[in-house]
């Protein structure tokens, strides 16, 4: 069947993708194709130009007098919406935030249609007009609302905006209403910088039946709260802030990523075992330093008491030369045979963890981490992790990652109990390598996995 | 190995992998799980080269990626888990790409909008249409007339009236 017919049909791919065709734009000659396009097309072109910018193309041609109409979503900037700036533009009736209102009334009273979202970002104050937008958009059944205003506070008819099914506002001041009956839609909420109560909160999170996606980002505000999420449908967790106490009852969670302070002089101890043992379902864990320390039982328990049936990845922070970290580790592999992805920032433990500093740090950035680890008071034998090695802990693991290794014995050691434990291993990616770490001795590790590649990928000095 | 075949008879052999960038042809094999030939009435080869050729490059990545962490982001939300400094560059060698990639002329960027909308391969889409915005970005009206040989069919006295009806927007 090799007929030269079918030899001159079939192109080789590869050869095909070689022949040149690039060419710099240029006017096209003959036919107007982009006023051709589906009108569906057109509208998801017409998102991405500024606002102003989509409207005035209805002057193109007759095809294009109303295509802006029909935009199913509507993105409200500053720069977009506001021509002249004065240096008056921070009260509420500044001819700045008029300019603003004046676009956002307009583009509201013209196109026609259900709007999928809405997102408006201004440093102005629009509280105004906002609470006149928002009932228009909960009539025209909106799904997707992004709010960032300074200190924005959400109105009540936002609460009975049923179509809502994601949300994301950002320094927005949110009460939530005592009457609240659910936004029974809502699958996704991301609570960006907001203040809002933790009873709020949990109120909130509790009457939406759909919710799957919680993200609870920089809430510092409330370092004597405790915070309880409790639903039944939420897959996603994310949490960055400071609360006292942080109860999960979320039987269905698959990916947790905890970034929890607790206030250095008011921490409330918790239990791994307790808190976590409803969360069977967890597929992916990734927890801070302070969270892991506040949840681990002292002494730490060898094993724990219950399976990670479906644990894929766990990212977390840890010192190697500690004995608690080690065995919460160890016990956490234990419970999580099917691990295929680890991920390690090597975390400073030093006589100096509740200086101001430190916590100082650790709120302006997660990405800056303190180097120089083991340097106080490592309890553990330099051969501890080369002991422990096991090949039945890591059946499944491909990939490691260690961010911010130094040249400590702990680390070396560390590094060779995950070589010698995980039969599988694929890669070692080692990040934010310390310059005098010696390079040549971590490619001289010994391994269990025949293809097992330590990878350095970025090597930085020491200051 | 499945083979799709463009609307002008050339076959094109891909990885399953690859070919199911495309949501269409994801329905397809589910629905099917052994057809191996599929016909694509609405794509011609050069089109269908320049497509696959980005469905190659972003299996690659996406497979370079999922080798360093399993992590499915089915849902899109899910924070990625790949190393920091893999996804860092990788992503960023991937928007460089993407830029380079779509530097075409205007009579491939329509068909290539129209073949990411049938195939609904939804980043060759968005990459597609942020591209005919960035053109349009900027722009005059008689810029864009010119730009995409848009015919001005309006009278003066109609464009005067277009105008009046929402001035704010020509301020």
């Amino acid at each position: 069947m090799s007929s030269a017919m079918e030899g001159a049909a079939k192109m080789p791919y590869s050869l095909v993708l070689r022949r040149s065709r690039r060419k710099k734009v240029a006017p096209v000659i003959g036919g107007d194709p982009l006023s051709d396009l589906p009108e569906l097309i057109k509208e998801n072109i017409l998102i991405r130009l500024p606002v102003k910018e989509a409207v005035r193309t209805c002057l193109l041609s007759r095809s294009w007098k109303e295509a802006w109409i029909s935009m199913p979503e509507i993105v409200l900037r500053d720069e977009h919406c506001v021509s002249v700036w004065t240096d008056h533009w921070k009260g509420t009736n500044s001819l700045e935030v008029r300019q603003f209102k004046k676009v956002g009334d307009k583009v509201l009273a013209c196109t026609k249609g259900a709007i999928m979202k809405f997102d408006i970002a201004s440093g102005l104050d629009l509280s105004k007009p906002m609470d006149k937008w928002i009932p228009i958009l909960v009539r025209r059944k909106i799904e997707h609302l992004v709010i960032e205003l300074d200190w924005y506070e959400i109105p009540s008819a936002f609460f009975s905006c049923h179509s809502l099914k994601h949300v994301s506002l950002h320094k927005c001041h949110v009460v939530v209403p005592n009457s609240i009956n659910g936004l029974e839609k809502l699958e996704t909420l991301d609570l960006n910088c907001c203040e809002i109560s933790m009873k709020d909160i949990e109120r909130w999170v509790v009457s939406c039946p759909s919710l799957r996606n919680l993200t609870l980002d920089s809430f510092v505000l409330n370092p004597d709260s405790n915070l309880k999420i409790q639903s039944c449908s939420l897959r996603i967790l994310r949490f960055w802030g400071c609360v006292r106490k942080l109860k999960l009852e979320t039987p269905n969670l698959e990916t947790a990523c905890i970034t929890k302070f607790g206030p250095s002089n008011n921490v409330q101890r918790g239990s791994f075992v307790e808190e976590f043992k409803f969360l069977h379902g967890l597929e992916r864990l990734e927890m801070n330093h302070a969270y892991m320390r506040e949840l681990v039982e002292d002494p730490p328990f060898e094993t724990l008491p219950f399976h990670f049936n479906n644990l894929k990845e766990i990212q977390i922070e840890m010192n190697p030369g500690d004995y608690q970290d080690a065995g919460f580790v160890l016990a956490l592999f234990h419970s999580a045979d099917k691990l295929q992805f680890l991920r390690f920032r090597v975390e400073m433990i030093g006589s100096d963890l509740g200086n101001a500093d430190f916590w100082l740090i650790q709120f302006l950035s997660d990405w800056v981490w303190i180097q120089g680890l083991c340097s106080g008071d490592n309890t553990l034998g330099t051969n501890y992790w080369s002991s422990k090695a096991n090949r039945d802990f890591f059946k499944h693991l491909k990939t490691v990652e260690l961010c911010y290794l130094t040249p400590s014995e702990f680390e070396y050691s560390f590094l060779s109990f995950l070589l010698l434990s995980a039969p599988a291993l694929k890669r070692v990616f080692l990040d934010e390598v310390s310059s005098t770490v010696d390079v040549e001795k971590l490619h001289r590790l010994e391994k269990v996995s025949n293809d097992a590649q330590v990878i350095v990928c970025k090597n930085v000095l020491d200051s | 190995m499945i083979t799709l075949t463009s609307s002008d008879g050339v076959q094109f052999d891909v990885r399953e992998a690859v070919a199911k960038e495309s949501q269409i042809i994801r329905d397809m094999i589910q629905d099917d799980c052994v057809i191996t030939n599929i016909p694509l009435a609405n794509v011609n080869h050069k089109i269908l080269s320049i497509v696959l050729e980005y469905c190659q490059m972003h299996v690659d990545k996406t497979e370079m990626e999922v080798n360093a962490s399993k992590h499915q982001t089915t849902t899109g939300e899910g924070s990625s888990s790949v190393p920091v400094a893999l996804k860092v560059s990788s992503n960023k060698n991937l928007n460089d790409w993407d830029k380079e990639f779509i530097n075409v002329d205007l009579d491939t960027l329509y068909d290539l909008i129209l073949a990411a909308n049938y195939l609904n391969i939804s980043g060759l889409l968005n990459l597609t249409t942020q591209a005919a915005a960035d053109i349009i970005k900027g722009k005059t009206t008689e810029e864009i007339r010119a730009t995409f040989n848009i015919k001005n069919d309006f009278t003066p006295e109609e464009e005067a009236a277009i105008r009046k009806e929402n001035p704010w927007a020509f301020e």
